[in-house]
C-alpha cells in the first residue's frame, strides 16, 4: 500500500515547494485566477437581464467550480513526472505528494470560488446569501481538483491531460437534472446523476436558495462532495503508484 | 508550511469579511457599518428595520418610516394586505433580504428591492414575493417611505 503512505515532514516540505512553484509561475497562476472574474463577468451579463438568480445560474456556477478544480490540477503531476520518479526512488511517499498537491491547489480553488461568488452576488443577488453557496462551490472545486489530479496521474503528456478535461466534464453536464429531470430519468441515469459532483453541488445550491432550506440536505451534499474529493485523491495516489511501477 | 498556514488564514479572514459581513451597500461589523454610500446604507438598514417591524407586527413603529403627514393616514395592516395579498393575522414572515438599493441621479428618490419568504398560516403555503420599497428624501423628515411600495 505504497499509495497510502504519508509522511508529515515530507508533506510540509512539498507544500512549501508547491507554493513556491505557484508563486514563481506568475503568468500561469494569474491566468488561472483570471478565469474566475471572466466567467463571473459573463454570468453577470446574462443574468442581469433576468435580474435574479435562477437554478440555471447555480448549475453554471457549479460547473465553473468543477472546471476550475479540474483545469488547475490536470497538468500538475504529469508535468513533473520525471522529478516525481526520481524522488520516489529516494524515499518520497506518494500519499504526501498527492495531498500536498491537493492542499495548494485547494488554495487556488478557494480564491477562484471566492472571486466567483463575490462578483456574481454583487450583481445578481444569490438567494440564501453568498456564504453557503461559496462553501458548496469550494467542495465541488475540491472534487474537481481531485479528478484533475487523477487525470494527471494517468496522462502521458500535459497536453493529453488538458484534452482529457472536457471528456471528464461532459458527463458532469449530461448526467445532471438540468438536462434530464428526475421523473424522466431511468434508474441507471439517476444512479449516474448521483455519482456526479455537479448534481450534488447543484442540488445543495438549490436547497440554499429554497424558501425553506433543509440544512440536513446541504450537509449531506457537502459530505458526499468531500468524500468524492477524498476518494478521487486516493484514486490519483493509486494510479500514480501503478504508473511508477511500470 | 508556515507560509501556507498564513496564506490560508488570510484567505479565511478575507472570505469571512466578504461573505459574512458584507451587505448590499458595504460591510457591517456588529454596529459598525462601512459603506461607499451613506444614503444607500441607511436605506438598506431602514428597510430591514421596517420588515422586522412587520414580522413582529409592530404596526406603530412600522408607521414611523412614513412622513409625518402619512403617519396619520397610513394603515399598516392594510398595507401588509396589499403588499402580501394576505390578511396580517395569517401572515408569518420567515425571512427577508435586501437584493438591491437604487438611488436616482438627484439622490432624493430611492427604491429598495427585497426578497421576503412568507408563510400563509391558514394554508401553510410558502411564498417568496419580491417587494420594492420606494423612498424619498423629505427636506424636513429625511428619508421617508412612500405608500406606493408595491409588490413586484
Amino acid at each position: 500500500m505504497r499509495a497510502l503512505r504519508f509522511s508529515r515532514r515530507q508533506f510540509e516540505i512539498l507544500v512549501e515547494r508547491n507554493l513556491e512553484l505557484l508563486f514563481s509561475d506568475f503568468g500561469n497562476t494569474a491566468l488561472l485566477l483570471l478565469q474566475a472574474p471572466i466567467i463571473a463577468g459573463c454570468m453577470i451579463l446574462v443574468w442581469r437581464d433576468v435580474d435574479q438568480a435562477t437554478d440555471t445560474l447555480y448549475f453554471v456556477m457549479t460547473l465553473s467550480a468543477v472546471w476550475f478544480g479540474a483545469i488547475n490540477a490536470c497538468r500538475e503531476i504529469v508535468k513533473e513526472r520525471a522529478i516525481f520518479l526520481r524522488e520516489l526512488r529516494v524515499g518520497l511517499e506518494i500519499g504526501s505528494y498527492i495531498w500536498s498537491r491537493l492542499a495548494v491547489l485547494a488554495l487556488l480553488g478557494f480564491v477562484q470560488c471566492l472571486l466567483l461568488v463575490v462578483l456574481v452576488d454583487s450583481q445578481v443577488a444569490l438567494k440564501g446569501g453568498p456564504f453557503l453557496h461559496f462553501v458548496i462551490l469550494l467542495a465541488a472545486s475540491l472534487a474537481g481538483t481531485s479528478m484533475g489530479l487523477a487525470l494527471s496521474a494517468v496522462s502521458g503528456t500535459a497536453d493529453r491531460a488538458v484534452a482529457g478535461v472536457p471528456i471528464l466534464l461532459l458527463p458532469q453536464i449530461l448526467f445532471s437534472s438540468v438536462i434530464l429531470s428526475a421523473p424522466h430519468a431511468s434508474r441507471l441515469t439517476r444512479t449516474l446523476q448521483d455519482l456526479t459532483f455537479t448534481q450534488w453541488s447543484y442540488d445543495a445550491q438549490r436547497e440554499v436558495a429554497a424558501a425553506e432550506p433543509h440544512l440536513g440536505s446541504i450537509l449531506l451534499a457537502l459530505l458526499v462532495l468531500s468524500a468524492m474529493a477524498l476518494g478521487l485523491g486516493l484514486l490519483a495516489a493509486f494510479l500514480l503508484d501503478l504508473g511508477s511501477r511500470r | 508550511m508556515r507560509r501556507f498556514l498564513v496564506l490560508f488564514g488570510f484567505l479565511l479572514v478575507l472570505a469571512a469579511v466578504l461573505l459574512l459581513f458584507s451587505t448590499r451597500t458595504g460591510f457591517q461589523f456588529g454596529q459598525v457599518r462601512v459603506s461607499t454610500s451613506a444614503d444607500a446604507s441607511y436605506l438598506e438598514q431602514r428597510t430591514v428595520d421596517f420588515l422586522e417591524d412587520l414580522r413582529f407586527k409592530d404596526f406603530e413603529k412600522a408607521a414611523s418610516y412614513h412622513s409625518i403627514e402619512d403617519r396619520r393616514t397610513v394603515r399598516i395592516p392594510e398595507l401588509i394586505e396589499r403588499i402580501f395579498q394576505i390578511k396580517p393575522e395569517f401572515l408569518d414572515i420567515l425571512r427577508y433580504e435586501v437584493l438591491a438599493v437604487e438611488l436616482d441621479r438627484s439622490r432624493t428618490r430611492a427604491r429598495v428591492r427585497t426578497r421576503t419568504v412568507v408563510k400563509l398560516l391558514n394554508t401553510s403555503e410558502i411564498r417568496e414575493p419580491e417587494i420594492l420599497f420606494y423612498w424619498h428624501k423629505d427636506p424636513r423628515d429625511g428619508w421617508v417611505m412612500k405608500l406606493e411600495s408595491s409588490l413586484r
